[in-house]
């Protein structure tokens, strides 16, 4: 084969790669959308939501073109403090809400469909902080093995009923929470996630 | 009884998504998201047709499911997946699925798709009834018999089925209702009636079209004669069905 033949049949490999892991993401937007219609989870901005699962969508795309190569056979890890910081910061451009803290500079990677979902489970938690008027803290480290992101919201010092409270909106969290094979933790100042390291 | 329709997916947002579609349609659901849990459920739930993710894990242990049915079950499976690529397609061929789903598919897509493969799986049950009874009748009772199921959607004369047998009309009528039981007229209509509630059954195909695939020229002519071989008009026999 030359190497122009070579060429060409990488190019269509990876062509055919991209188009696939759309379909599936798109899937999932759709899946989102019938999932939050039956468990009636209503959402403070629908609108919202769904322009920031699109921008996740296109933030996770753009990583995956500066990441990728195209004669990688096995699925990119992107940087995860990278998309979160620059995901976070989209938020905040459209709302003041969150505000996102790394409490050590140690990057890891992840899979770009699980990047998604992670991003899909911080919407949920802006949504809430919409509902509550109050602002979101995320904090970022590495415990046990697993990565551990914080949710607080500003002011709110008990959240023992949360789960309670909140319960057919965490429908779609308990969903998106077991596609990353993570636990999700509610102590009385906050919730955690912990996602294992692969 | 509910159709039981099992979901083989890892992605937890799709499976879920389809869960809801499937209970919303009145099917029974369960979900497994493993070679191993798939075949526990194909021994303890037992369903009627399997939603196959072709792209497990990164591998392709869709596939090898798919190919292991198709060895060793008559459970029809529909593939889901976003390749679509001419390889992959050709791989999910050669385990003759009853249907291919494509991602993003909706809930239009998903229903039709299984719709269509149950009444296919049906049907090819039926036809291998038939085949079994085939093989008693003497050549040309068997001539007309095939010719009435290939031409089910066609008027069908005496004339005709005269022609394929080679006998007279008389001796066709006799011989006929000695080795299958019944006159062929008879047999032509039970056929349609058959055929009809099949159809009812498992499609949501609009019941005048059922009417003109059977060769009925009007809707009134084809309910009145489902109601003479069934009881009840084709609309009841679809609500009685669904409930």
């Amino acid at each position: 084969m030359t190497n122009k033949e070579n060429l060409t049949s990488e190019t269509e490999y990876f062509i055919e790669r991209t188009l696939h892991r759309l379909k599936n993401n798109l899937q999932t937007q759709m899946g989102l959308l019938q999932i939050q219609e039956a468990t009636q989870r209503n959402y403070f901005n629908e609108k919202k939501v769904i322009t920031d699962r699109m921008f996740a969508l296109t933030l996770a795309y753009d990583s995956y073109h500066s990441n990728v190569k195209s004669d990688q056979s096995t699925e990119p890890q992107l940087p995860l403090q990278q998309f979160l910081s620059q995901f976070t910061q989209h938020l905040n451009v459209s709302e003041h809400t969150t505000q996102f803290k790394v409490s050590e500079i140690d990057e890891h990677a992840m899979k770009l469909n699980d990047i998604l979902v992670l991003a899909y489970f911080i919407i949920e938690f802006v949504d809430f902080s919409l509902l509550l008027e109050r602002k979101l803290q995320i904090d970022y480290n590495i415990l046990n093995k697993n990565i551990n992101l914080t949710f607080s919201f500003k002011d709110l010092t008990n959240y023992s009923d949360f789960k309670y409270k909140y319960e057919s909106k965490f429908k779609i969290i308990n969903i998106l929470k077991s596609q990353l094979k993570a636990t999700l933790e509610i102590s009385k100042t906050s919730i955690n996630l912990l996602i294992p390291i692969q | 009884m509910k159709t039981r329709v099992l979901i083989v997916e890892d992605d937890m947002v799709v499976a879920s998504q389809l869960q809801i579609i499937l209970e919303k349609n009145d099917y029974t659901v369960s979900t497994c998201n493993n070679y191993k849990d798939f075949k526990e459920e194909l021994t303890i739930y037992q369903p009627d047709l399997i939603l196959l993710d072709i792209n497990l894990d990164g591998r392709y242990e869709g596939l090898q499911m798919g190919s292991y049915l198709n060895n060793n079950s008559n459970i029809p499976f529909i593939y889901i997946t976003g390749h679509t690529d001419s390889q992959t397609l050709k791989r999910i061929q050669m385990t003759e699925p009853a249907g291919f789903l494509s991602k993003p598919f909706r809930e239009v897509d998903v229903i039709s798709n299984i719709e269509v493969a149950l009444y296919n799986s049906k049907s090819s049950r039926n036809n291998e009834e038939d085949d079994e009874s085939l093989k008693t009748y003497s050549r040309p009772v068997k001539r007309t018999v095939e010719f009435i199921s290939a031409n089910l959607n066609d008027k069908i004369t005496m004339e005709d089925l005269e022609k394929v047998s080679g006998w007279s009309r008389f001796h066709l009528i006799r011989q006929f209702d000695k080795e299958v039981g019944m006159t062929p007229y008879k047999y032509i209509y039970d056929q349609k009636m058959k055929f009809a509630t099949l159809k009812l059954k498992n499609t949501t195909q609009p019941i005048n079209e059922i009417a003109f695939d059977l060769g009925y020229i009007s809707n009134s002519s084809f309910t009145n004669a489902f109601v003479k071989s069934i009881g009840v008009s084709p609309t009841t026999y679809r609500k009685k069905f669904s409930n």
